[in-house]
């Protein structure tokens, strides 16, 4: 689907920005995972959209939470309510539900947190039991929002200059009983992360489906630049933007991906 | 006043394409154009059996252009035929098939399975890949070499038969001349540019496959330089392709010899863009009292 929308609203948040869209009939059928694609200005030198997780639906309202990484994030940052934004979406797989009454773990890095938010949102509502681990690495990063999680889920944060919650990775986080008695996990942010993580859940038995972060050209499967390696024979591909972003862990080939 | 045009032999209702590895089956864009509108969609390209394309990251962006690796990844010649082609076809628009191979009995193989193929308008043989080790451009570098591979795959192939060329070719002009003797009906300009980047944090290449081509606007200035010298050379009809993301781009491509262009890149910013060219060609024929583009085709006063 493709929308004019509308910015409503531009929040700092920490060294990042939430951003309130104003898109119904993307809001209306974008689920936990799936995302969006936005052209980051019109006449620009950026000649490719910019993929986004979808953050939060309220009403017909998305939320996009951004880190500024570039020139088109740093776009997007600067929108001002009443702005139009072009958007596609919603786009690709997004997270497999669990059963209502199962204990679940979400494992994230960094702004990995936007679709597990998302998520936690949905279980939350479905009545799972939704422990949620976030690493990031600093407190300044993301503002008052990890202070804001706890209605959501059970949380547990980290930091790498220990100045919010524990000292180290998202992983030491976890340590050797964080996902003791859950039935699944959920995970998104840089591989370096997901890798470690998709070995300890394999070793635990516990099945988990992580969000890949991959470069997008269309967003919608016809060009075939944003490809994962996946166990198949022979080894190939599978599209991030459209058998993706989110995967089961078991099906991607982590020897190769970096 | 009529947008339809010829192209070696092939109808076309708008001089406006789908360039190839672009534009999927179509089906990737339902709902966000209307893929019925289109000139034509030229296929990704194919080769004899299944290929993986390269390692990622396949794509970088750079100011006005894109640089991607993803190499000739598809299914196989079989594959397309029984699951990519009905799909490409049923959009009720000229279907033109991009041809690869990695040697000279590949490339005659897969012409001589495409030739079952039913509703194809055409094949546009691919010489020009810059994303492969063997085959692509190895045969697109030399006019003698490209010359060979062309009769070859003439002999095998009634279809109307265009060749895709590298804008890498020293002497354009004769390679264009070598490919239109050989039995062209058509020449299809140009290719992605070789191209390479580098993240000077780690000092690792930006792609996967280490090297690969540019396409977008940056590379548009080199399309029409290179339509213009073949245009110049031969007289076989020009499909342009490179960059162009606005009727404005098409008449520029027009002016120095193409009859028809191929939107690539500008496609994943705006699936819309073929439409909203042919839409102000319309426009712009009838404000200049033009009956069709061929009254426009290398028109330019040089
Ligand atoms: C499915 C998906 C969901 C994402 N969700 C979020 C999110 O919720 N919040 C968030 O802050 N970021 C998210 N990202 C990353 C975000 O797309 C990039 O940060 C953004 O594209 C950077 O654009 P830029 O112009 O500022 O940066 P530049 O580095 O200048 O961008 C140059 C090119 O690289 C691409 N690129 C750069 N970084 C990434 C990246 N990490 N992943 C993919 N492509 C990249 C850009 O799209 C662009 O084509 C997501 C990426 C993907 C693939
Ligand atoms: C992602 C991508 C994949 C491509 N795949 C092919 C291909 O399979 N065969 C081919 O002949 N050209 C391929 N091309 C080249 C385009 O068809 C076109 O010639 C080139 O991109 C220049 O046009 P543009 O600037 O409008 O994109 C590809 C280009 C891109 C960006
Ligand atoms: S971005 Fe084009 S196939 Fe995924």
């Amino acid at each position: 689907m493709r929308l004019r929308a509308v910015v409503e609203e531009v929040r700092g948040c920490g060294d990042a920005a939430l951003l309130r869209v104003g898109a119904p009939e993307i809001a209306a059928s974008a689920a936990p995972g799936q995302f969006v694609h936005i052209i980051c200005g019109e006449d620009s030198p950026r000649v490719l959209r910019r993929p986004y997780s979808v953050f939060s639906v309220e009403g017909g309202t998305l939320g996009i939470l951004l880190k500024v990484t570039g020139a088109g994030s740093r776009w997007l940052a600067c929108r001002r309510p009443g702005d139009p934004l072009d958007i596609l979406g919603p786009l690709g797989r997004g997270y497999a539900s669990a059963a209502a009454g199962e204990e679940v773990a979400l494992v994230a890095g960094g702004t990995g947190i936007a679709p597990l938010h998302f998520l936690a949102v949905e279980l939350r509502r479905e009545g799972v039991g939704c422990r949620l681990f976030w690493g990031m690495e600093s407190a300044s990063d993301f503002g008052h929002l990890p202070h804001r999680l706890g209605d959501l889920a059970d949380t547990r944060l980290a930091t790498m200059d220990g100045t919010l919650g524990a000292a180290g990775t998202v992983l030491d986080l976890l340590g050797d009983s964080g996902l003791d008695g859950v039935a699944r996990a959920y995970a998104c942010g840089p591989s370096a992360m997901l890798k470690p993580l998709h070995r300890l859940c394999e070793e635990a038995g516990i099945p988990l489906q992580v969000s890949v972060e991959e470069r997008m050209a269309c967003g919608v499967g016809a060009c075939q630049g944003c490809a994962v390696p996946v166990v198949d024979d022979p080894p190939g591909y599978r599209m991030a933007c459209r058998d993706g972003p989110v995967f089961p862990s078991v099906e991607l080939d982590w020897e190769r991906i970096e | 006043m009529t947008l339809a045009t010829d192209l070696a032999g092939i109808r076309l209702p708008t001089p406006v394409l789908a360039a190839s590895g672009t534009f999927g089956r179509g089906t990737e864009y339902a709902g966000l154009t209307d893929v019925e509108g289109l000139g034509g969609i030229i296929s990704k390209a194919v080769t004899l059996r299944p290929c993986a394309g390269n390692p990622p990251p396949r794509l970088w962006e750079t100011p006005c252009g894109l640089l991607n690796s993803v190499g000739l990844q598809n299914r196989g010649v079989e594959a397309f035929l029984r699951e990519d082609l009905p799909e490409l076809l049923s959009w009720g628009v000229p279907v033109i098939v991009n041809l690869a191979g990695f040697s000279r009995e590949d490339y005659l193989e897969t012409a001589r399975v495409l030739r079952r193929a039913e509703g194809l308008s055409g094949i546009e043989l691919n010489i020009s890949c810059p994303n492969v080790k063997r085959g692509g451009l190895q045969f697109g570098a030399e006019p003698r070499v490209a010359a060979g591979l062309v009769a070859a795959v003439r002999e095998v192939i009634d279809l109307p038969l265009l060749v895709k060329l590298s804008p890498n070719v020293p002497a354009l002009g004769e390679m264009a001349a070598a490919v239109a003797e050989a039995g062209a009906d058509g020449l299809s300009l140009v290719n992605t540019f070789p191209a390479m980047a580098v993240d000077i944090r780690t000092w690792r290449p930006r792609l996967g496959a280490v090297t690969g081509g540019l396409s977008g606007p940056a590379l548009r200035p080199l399309a029409v330089r290179a339509v213009w010298e073949a245009y110049k050379a031969v007289d076989l009809p020009i499909l342009a392709c490179g960059g162009v993301s606005s009727w404005e781009d098409a008449v520029e491509m027009l002016l120095v010899g193409a009859r028809a262009v191929a939107v690539g890149t500008a496609l994943f910013r705006e699936p819309r863009t073929p439409l909203m060219i042919a839409q102000g060609l319309k426009e712009y024929l009838l404000s200049k009292g033009l009956a069709n583009v061929g009254q426009l085709v290398g028109k330019v006063l040089a």
